[in-house]
């Protein structure tokens, strides 16, 4: 039977619950949404008594299903006030897949002193002290935790960031080989996590009964269809785009499609492009040797392997993953072209527990202020040691970029609701400009993909400056996501199956295994609007209203070189995407 | 105007697995070619050796461009395989 593990902080309880029917059939965002608009009082303070913090692993997560260990992290966001889904791949999520946890709710009020640390395993769980952790970087705090629980055990930590409850805090979940290096994110759920004063979490698989499956013919019919398309397709498959050069091969793209966010979204395209690109990283993987690895996979069961381990110049291990976002928001959008001083920034990212694209955005926003220079990585790299130290400029920053340019009074602050826009200029890509603003996460590129279709070439072919259709294609692609987040397959097996039919029927057939349900590829679309009005909802009730749905003001009126065009989407075409 | 038959120069940069494509000496990056005038990017795909079908997407001058797009004096022109991420 699956179960729900709801830990209370203020008593130190833990309470087993079995699953109510109605969310029976939800997994990850579907579940955690779900359970947020019915738990939380939209209303409350994100880092107060009232708030929750939800961790779900997807209905498909921890079986055989390809590329599925993820996980999702539901709560309301210290960063955007709404409510908030944050996911990440890591064995993590497969562990409690297999051990039939659905969900793991933290709750209550905590005494103000004293850390904690929840372990599970597949007959037990305890809060224990954790007040030997304090202040642990994330490397250290699974460098004692393995030593004392064992290699095979997962870890979900925070760092000094969340610690410190800083809106810009995420959560670290343990790699396939026990690094402290995946990440959920987005919209502060680290600092959420620290005001319940939970600094970790371990998962003991063993013993662990596996994931329930109600038709296994079934199961195992989809899951080859599936497979066969991830290993068929040109960005998936093995030795394709995704497996040889990793997520940052998209750098290089988008600058020459001149939608590469640049110098705080002063522009398209990056000169420095090239040196920080995913070429230029598998060549050096590649040519330092030692610990580097291309081709890095997040967790077990994945069949893409995307993630990578970018060594020092004597080949010892920097950092893992330098991805696109990430060398991005450090690099192109600061100005900052040394790949090197990007992976150190990604490292600290880590390790002091924060969201590497809003780390690099209030960075920017710092350096449009003349905090540090644009282009000076040394004094980036100073700015978030300030983060990990605490010290006032520190917690100016790693509260986020809306927050530091408030504080350094910017005009140009590229966020929705209060969160830094990831890797596409939506001046330069339209569907991607009306996702930020539309979606319930606040500016987010997971949320709704359209980049697939207008830029590369997957799922159809749209002109990226058009706006016209813009809205019907970001709203199916944000019910398309919510879908799978719910499922928690990876996003990147959208790739495939958007070309690929069969590889969609497998999904669904997948999913009809595990649940005993009949759904076709019909009810993607019903189900993920399902999920996003929930989450509307809760918005709604926490105060948003359309004015929230919008893109910053600058770009409505500061035209994007090297297209030279304005943000362009009306506020009428905004608000028809969920009418 | 320039009589028919007379050359173009154009820069032609390609990515990711395309790279081994560029003109002998500049595997590194964009390179300035000479081109016949009215070369589009799919008659650049054979006069490069690149086969259609690993060619997915193509920018010029950062704007995207079908095969039958006739590629002006001066341009750059960017191609890359299927590439995705996020």
């Amino acid at each position: 039977m699956a179960k729900i593990l709801r830990v209370n902080m203020a008593q130190r309880n833990i309470i087993e619950e079995e699953v109510p029917e109605q969310l029976a059939l939800l997994g990850g965002r579907g579940l955690t949404s779900t359970m947020i608009l019915d738990e939380v009082p939209p209303g409350c303070h994100a880092l107060g008594p009232n708030n929750k913090l939800i961790f779900a692993p997807g209905v498909v997560t921890g079986s055989a299903a390809a590329s599925s260990g993820r996980i999702s992290v539901g709560s309301k966001s210290p960063l955007t006030g709404g409510i908030k889904e944050s996911n990440a791949g890591t064995p993590v999520a497969t562990m409690l897949g297999r051990l039939r946890i659905k969900a793991i709710v933290v709750e209550g009020d905590p005494a103000p002193e004293g850390w904690w640390l929840l372990r599970v395993t597949s007959d037990s769980a305890e809060l224990l002290p954790a007040d030997d952790l304090d202040g642990a970087i994330t490397s250290k705090v699974n460098e004692v935790l393995l030593e004392r629980y064992g290699n095979r055990v997962g870890i979900v930590t925070v760092g000094p960031a969340g610690e410190q409850r800083m809106a810009m805090a995420g959560i670290c979940f343990s790699d396939a080989e026990g690094r402290a290096s995946r990440y959920a994110g987005r919209g502060g759920l680290g600092a959420v996590m620290g005001a319940k004063r939970l600094k970790a979490i371990v998962v003991d698989p063993q013993g662990a009964p596996g994931v329930e499956i109600k038709d296994q013919p079934l199961f195992r019919k989809g899951g080859r269809k599936l497979l066969d398309a991830l290993q068929t397709h040109a960005v998936t498959k093995p030795g394709g785009t995704l497996n040889t050069y990793g997520t940052d091969a998209l750098v290089n793209v988008m600058s020459e499609a001149g939608g590469l966010p640049t110098r705080n979204f002063a522009r398209g395209n990056f000169e420095g492009a090239n040196k920080i690109g995913g070429e230029t990283l598998a060549e050096t993987i590649a040519k330092r040797g030692g610990k580097g690895l291309s081709g890095h996979a997040c967790h077990q069961g994945c069949v893409i392997k995307c993630s990578n381990i970018f060594p020092m110049e004597d080949g010892s291990e920097h950092v893992s993953v330098v991805e696109y976002e990430s060398a991005w928001a450090l690099g192109a959008n600061c100005e900052i072209d040394d790949l090197d001083d990007v992976a150190e920034m990604i490292r600290l990212c880590n390790e002091y527990g924060v969201d590497t694209i809003e780390a690099g955005v209030a960075i920017g926003v710092a350096m449009e202020a003349g905090v540090v220079p644009f282009g000076d990585g040394k004094g980036a790299i100073k700015l978030l040691n300030e983060m990990g130290e605490g010290t006032p400029l520190g917690h100016i920053i790693g509260n986020g970029a809306a927050f530091t340019g408030r504080a350094f009074g910017v005009v140009r602050v590229p966020t929705v609701k209060g969160q830094a826009m990831p890797a596409y200029e939506p001046r330069a890509v339209k569907g991607m400009g009306i996702t930020y603003a539309t979606s319930p996460m606040g500016a987010d590129h997971t949320a709704g993909y359209t980049v697939a279709q207008e830029i590369l070439g997957i799922g159809g072919s749209e002109d990226a400056l058009a706006v016209e259709g813009k809205a019907d294609l970001s709203r199916s692609s944000q019910a398309a996501s919510a879908f799978i987040d719910t499922f928690d397959y990876c996003l990147f097996i959208a790739f495939a199956i958007l070309d690929i039919d069969t590889g969609l029927e497998g999904m669904v057939e997948s999913i009809n295994g595990v649940l005993g349900t009949e759904y076709t590829t019909a009810d993607i679309d019903r189900i993920g609007m399902e999920v996003l009005r929930t989450e509307r909802r809760f918005n709604e009730l926490a105060g948003f209203t359309s004015a929230d749905d919008r893109l910053p003001e600058f770009m409505t009126y500061e035209p994007l070189p090297p297209h030279n065009v304005v943000a362009g989407v009306s506020e009428a075409e905004l608000d028809s995407v969920f009418a | 105007m320039t009589d028919a038959g007379e050359s173009i120069t154009i820069e032609v940069a390609l990515f990711a697995t395309l790279r081994k494509y560029h003109p002998a000496g500049s595997d590194k990056g964009p390179v300035w070619m000479d081109v016949p005038e009215g070369t589009t990017v799919g008659g650049l795909l054979d006069i490069l050796g690149i086969p259609a079908q690993q060619a997915k997407m193509a920018f010029i001058s950062s704007r995207q461009g079908e095969d039958d797009r006739v590629i002006r004096d001066g341009e750059r022109v960017a191609i890359f395989p299927p590439i995705a991420g996020g």
